[in-house]
């Protein structure tokens, strides 16, 4: 542990900690066993282990979990699933059956990541306390990259902003716990927002049970900043640009692996891959702008092909070094040059026709700069066209947040196009989507409400139950004004030599949370910046090192909660280089503004 | 007995003597040192001193000669496990420190209610030299028995409401039960809103919603939203939607409580039940004003799924309609959106008469469309079966509805185009027409129509291009007067062809600027 870690932290170690923790909750079930896994936690634990790991600790056969119960097979049979009612049902229902024909089967239900209060009620209801052996693993960050940490926690955007239930955040403050044990205590910390506030609450009841002597270790991490992902609607409903953002958009990445469509791989079946640095092609153009993503791409291509050719030229003796040596590697380069040329030529032609309309609306509307009455009306089109409803949303949503809300009046007449193009059910949708604050809907004294006795009093409790609610939306202008992240219009931004955060928005908006970051590491934090962080819903809570004790070196860990945009990492690694500090950035998952959108109408 | 349950028995005992110095610490100016210091010394007799390390977790056990029948189950397990060990263990500086109250409640620990008496009296009885105001003590034993008494019970030692939050938190075994004053339970609770910690919070919410009647369960949730909010999600995941309907209600929260009937009323499957719940739900949660909008909602829901499942019935076994042998439908139309009916409308019905159940125009007179709406999905639905169109046949489908809109379609060969084509070209973006016509495949004629909307004329030339659409090129450039362009673009245009030879005569004909 004292030994100094030269080529910095190494988060893969995080990999093989989760990886032993599971083995660990595994042998917890001695002997053979049947594993029966959440489908939601799939992704997640294949991650975290191989099937052979698996199977080297007892594990016969694995099932995904399903109405129906499995074949019993084995003596015992290990559930892994998330707190949740409908597969918790499931198990209990399998218990019940399996119970009448294999009295002798030992149920292990492993919870992830948190074995909370009411699963063991229901449990207990379902009569099965004690007769089921209850087990709780929480994984640690997955390293999707040297610098991109994931809970792979999806549902937890939907849970902590629309339920209220930041339960998650104490697996969230496990994991940053985990990181301190290993690279020390970090101190200093900036946290904002209500889940923030909940983990580092959870990180405190954590903390307080560390031994005193970790809280020595010399600090490898030197700064902590915990957003809420409320903290910035904005960049989630804005359409990505750059290229990692664009092939989430499109493709979907999914833990750190994309699934290309038969029509990208050129082959019969769809092909999973991973997007990493490790592969260099993709680690020179994820960040890019997608505009100029296919340019280099040519170049490149170009170059690789003029290596091979030179070939043509080569004496033997030369040849042979070249097989040897170099053959490989360009056909290599040239497969994965071949494959993103034909993501981007996927992508460009899928774009739909009004793709510039659709871009200069949403830039138009967060500077401010464009006509409102415009877009009003390309988004009625939009929703009168029927395109998908998180699009619809997407740019509806945009619509509210950025006009500091809209009226009541006007919220019927777009809701009610919403809801004809899309179904009547969508009224719970708009309704989650006010409670989110994402819909930003001014509401005005009653509208046509005739008067009535009750009515003001009603009001009154209206008012009462919104102002409980942090003020989200209402003041979305005034918060860029303060943060500063609509730039100025009149200083072009480098687009393809970036040297502003905005670049990832073609220059019309700055990701709020890297420009936090960024203020802060820079210097530009103190008291100006919790005065603007005030308008911002939640509370800050802040940590600076006490007296004497080192300030850590320039390595940040930032953790958003309830989902990271590909668009801000792009920005963090641009401000990493700019302001030469290491920055890790975590999050509970990757997410896009259409998958965001999307968890509040899933059910 | 499964480890669990053990846990959470040892769980709750091992924090009881702590409460009990907080209870005693309450009372701090009794003099309580020297029967303290008595059953101290007692205890240690009792319990047999052999300083085992489980001292600290197991400190508050009951000595084993405990003779309670609720206890005996759980007591069995707990002696083969761990050693009773009181006071000599010296491993727990803070143990030793509180010394004095922990043996008490140890002391406590053991006895059940009807032999507390007993045991005080027989104390007292045994005439130990530490009392001399006797009177004075004596009603101060006399009022602290009965607290006692009244108190007692393993339950009712109440663990500071924090540190049970944090072994919620933790996920280490707790108890609720002993929290049984109203000021306990509110604690616990807001300890628990501290944290923010959902698994907390649903617990404490809970055990209050058990052990307190509704009225006054209901006045605390209205103060904690929080609270509300955790439970009300709690209660619509066990599907338990009647509840939470009926308590978001009496919290003073109708919009919530209305849209969540709505939702309620939409999970039952079969339209016929869907229809009737909806009806239900609208007498029942639609009626404040303040939800006209929202009422005005459902009640188009139940006017478009009736629609619906006359459309189905009459087009289900339909073999007149060759449409519906043509394009077999794909799904049922039932539940569908509003625009989806009209689609479909427009591909099966769309030459039905007014009173067919799946006419469109009977569609879009019952419910209030804006034009961009129909007309959009008219010309969706129709390039689906590979009719387009043209902007005049539109003509009846904008403007008023009823009668006037009926007799503007009989006139529309007259009158009605001119209007036709000025609201269509200020309600649609016709660019994105085009791109729409042209991606169904439309005609070049059709095409061309439409591409003759568009004022400017250099965007109507790049699309006409674009979209190789000979007559909206050759009609550009007639009205830019550019012969010489035209002359060029002659070469595209495959000889022969009408549009070749209309491109012909407009070159003789036409006025030209060069």
């Amino acid at each position: 542990m004292s030994e100094p870690r030269t080529l910095g932290l190494d988060v893969e170690i995080l990999r093989r900690l989760s990886s032993d923790r599971l083995v660990r909750v595994l042998e917890d079930a001695p002997g053979a066993k049947d594993l029966i896994i959440d489908g939601d936690l799939m992704k997640m634990l294949d991650r975290i282990s191989g099937a052979t790991l698996l199977r080297s600790h007892g594990v016969e056969k694995m099932y995904k979990l399903e109405r129906l119960p499995p074949p019993v097979q084995s003596g015992q049979r290990v559930y892994v699933v998330r707190p949740s009612l409908v597969p918790l049902k499931y198990v209990a229902d399998h218990v019940h059956t399996d119970k009448l024909n294999h009295p002798d089967v030992r149920v292990h239900i492993v919870v992830v990541p948190r074995l909370v209060s009411w699963v063991t009620a229901l449990l207990e209801e379902e009569g099965l306390y004690g007769a089921v052996t209850l087990h709780e693993f929480t994984p640690d960050f997955i390293p999707l990259d040297d610098d991109l940490l994931s809970l792979e926690m999806t549902n937890f955007f939907r849970d902590a902003f629309l339920e209220g239930d930041f339960s998650g955040c104490m697996s969230v403050a496990r994991a940053i716990n985990t990181l301190q044990g290993l690279y020390g205590r970090i101190p200093n910390v900036l946290a904002h927002g209500r889940a923030a506030k909940a983990v580092i609450n959870a990180l405190q009841a954590l903390t307080d049970r560390n031994s005193p002597k970790k809280m020595l270790q010399t600090p490898e991490i030197g700064h902590l900043f915990i957003f809420d992902r409320d903290a910035d609607y904005v960049t989630p409903l804005l359409t990505q640009l750059t290229y990692e953002g664009v092939i989430d958009e499109h493709f979907g990445i999914k833990a750190g692996v994309v699934e290309f469509p038969t029509d990208v791989v050129g082959q019969d079946a769809p092909r999973k891959v991973p997007l990493n640095s490790k592969d260099t092609i993709y680690d020179n153009i994820r960040n890019r702008h997608f505009a100029g993503v296919s340019n280099y791409l040519i170049t490149r291509a170009r170059e690789v092909k003029a290596k091979k050719d030179q070939a043509q030229t080569m004496t033997t003796g030369q040849m042979r070094d070249f097989v040897a040596n170099e053959l490989r590697t360009l056909q290599a380069l040239q497969t994965t040059l071949g494959l993103h040329l034909k993501a981007c030529e996927t992508i460009t032609n899928s774009m739909p026709r009004d793709f510039e309309t659709r871009l200069g609306t949403e830039h138009g509307l967060v500077t401010g700069a464009g006509n409102s009455g415009k877009a009003r009306k390309y988004i009625k089109n939009c929703i009168a066209r029927m395109l998908p409803l998180a699009t619809n949303l997407r740019l509806l949503c945009l619509l509210t947040l950025t006009q500091d809300g809209i009226t009541r009046r006007e919220y019927e007449e777009f809701s009610s196009q919403v809801l004809m193009a899309h179904g009547y059910k969508h009224l719970v949708t708009l309704h989650h989507l006010r409670q989110l604050g994402i819909l930003a809907v001014v509401d005005s004294p009653s509208v046509g409400g005739g008067g009535s006795g009750s009515t003001a009093p009603l009001q009154d409790r209206f008012a009462q139950v919104t102002s409980l609610l942090p003020k989200k939306g209402s003041g979305w202008r005034s918060a860029a004004k303060r943060l500063k992240l609509i730039p100025d219009a009149d200083e072009p931004v480098d687009l393809h030599n970036p040297t502003h955060l905005s670049y990832v928005f073609n220059g019309a908006y700055t990701p709020a949370i890297p420009k936090v970051v960024g203020d802060a590491l820079n210097g530009r934090g103190g008291q100006s910046l919790l005065d603007n962080l005030k308008v911002l819903p939640g509370s800050t809570v802040i940590t600076s090192p006490s007296a004497g004790s080192p300030a850590g070196p320039r390595v940040a860990l930032v953790v958003v909660l309830g989902g990271l945009t590909f668009a801000e990492v792009a920005a963090f690694r641009l401000l990493a280089l700019t302001s030469a500090t290491r920055i890790i950035v975590a999050s509970t998952n990757t997410t896009t503004g259409a998958q965001l959108i999307s968890s509040v109408f899933q059910d | 007995m499964s480890r669990a349950e053990n846990e959470a028995y040892w769980g709750s005992t091992d924090t009881a003597p702590s409460a009990l110095d907080n209870f005693f610490d309450e009372d701090s100016n009794v003099s309580w040192t020297g029967y303290a210091g008595g059953y101290l010394s007692q205890s240690s007799k009792t319990a047999p001193c052999n300083g085992s390390g489980n001292a600290v977790s197991h400190g508050g056990q009951p000595v084993p000669s405990c003779t309670s029948i609720t206890d005996n189950i759980t007591i069995h397990s707990v002696t083969d496990r761990a050693v009773v060990d009181i006071p000599g263990t010296g491993n727990n500086s803070e143990k030793l420190s509180k010394g004095v109250g922990k043996a008490i409640g140890e002391k406590l620990d053991s006895w059940k209610p009807p032999s507390v008496s007993i045991k005080w009296n027989s104390s007292q009885g045994q005439g130990n030299g530490y009392c001399v105001q006797c009177s004075a003590k004596d009603n101060e034993i006399s009022q602290l028995k009965k607290r006692l008494e009244n108190s007692y019970s393993r339950y009712n030692l109440t663990l500071p409401p924090d540190d049970t939050v944090t072994r919620i938190l933790l996920g280490q075994p707790y108890s609720l039960e002993c929290y049984r004053s109203h000021e306990d339970k509110l604690a616990l609770l807001d300890a628990a809103l501290n944290t923010m910690d959902g698994s907390a919070i649903l617990a404490t919410v809970l055990h209050m919603k058990n052990t307190v009647k509704k009225s006054l369960f209901i006045k605390e949730m209205q103060e904690r939203p929080h609270a509300t909010q955790l439970y009300v999600t709690y209660l619509k995941k066990r599907h338990n939607y009647a509840e939470a309907i009926d308590f978001l209600r009496l919290l003073g929260k109708p919009d919530d409580a209305a849209i969540l009937a709505y939702e309620f009323a939409l999970t039952s499957r079969a339209p016929e039940v869907k229809v009737k719940n909806m009806r239900k739900t609208l007498d029942n949660s639609f009626t404040d004003p303040n939800l006209s909008y929202e009422a005005k909602i459902v009640k188009e829901n139940i006017k478009l799924l009736e629609r619906q499942m006359a459309i189905d019935e009459t087009d289900h076994n339909d073999l007149t309609n060759p449409m519906l042998t043509k394009y077999p439908r794909a799904a049922n139309i039932v539940d569908k959106s509003l625009l989806t009916t009209l689609y479909y409308c427009c591909m099966y019905h769309w030459d039905s008469v007014e009173s067919h159940a799946g006419s469109p125009m009977a569609l879009r007179k019952a419910h209030s469309f804006t034009d961009h709406q129909v007309l959009w999905t008219i010309l969706r639905g129709r390039a689906r079966v590979n009719h387009w169109p043209l902007p005049n046949e539109l003509d009846s489908w904008l403007g008023s509805k009823g009668l006037l809109g009926a007799l503007g379609s009989i006139t529309s060969a007259f009158s009605g185009a001119g209007k036709a084509i000025s609201t269509l070209k200020s309600t649609l973006p016709i660019e994105q027409v085009v791109h729409t016509l042209s991606a169904s495949g439309a005609p070049a004629n059709v095409l061309a129509v439409y591409l003759a909307l568009i004022d400017s004329i250099d965007t109507r030339l790049k699309l006409a291009m674009n979209y190789k659409c000979h007559q909206g090129v050759i009609d550009a450039y007639i009205s830019q007067k550019d012969r010489d362009a035209l002359e060029k673009y002659m070469h595209e245009i495959p000889a022969g062809s009408p549009e070749y030879l209309k491109a012909e005569n407009a070159l003789k004909s036409a006025k030209w600027k060069n």
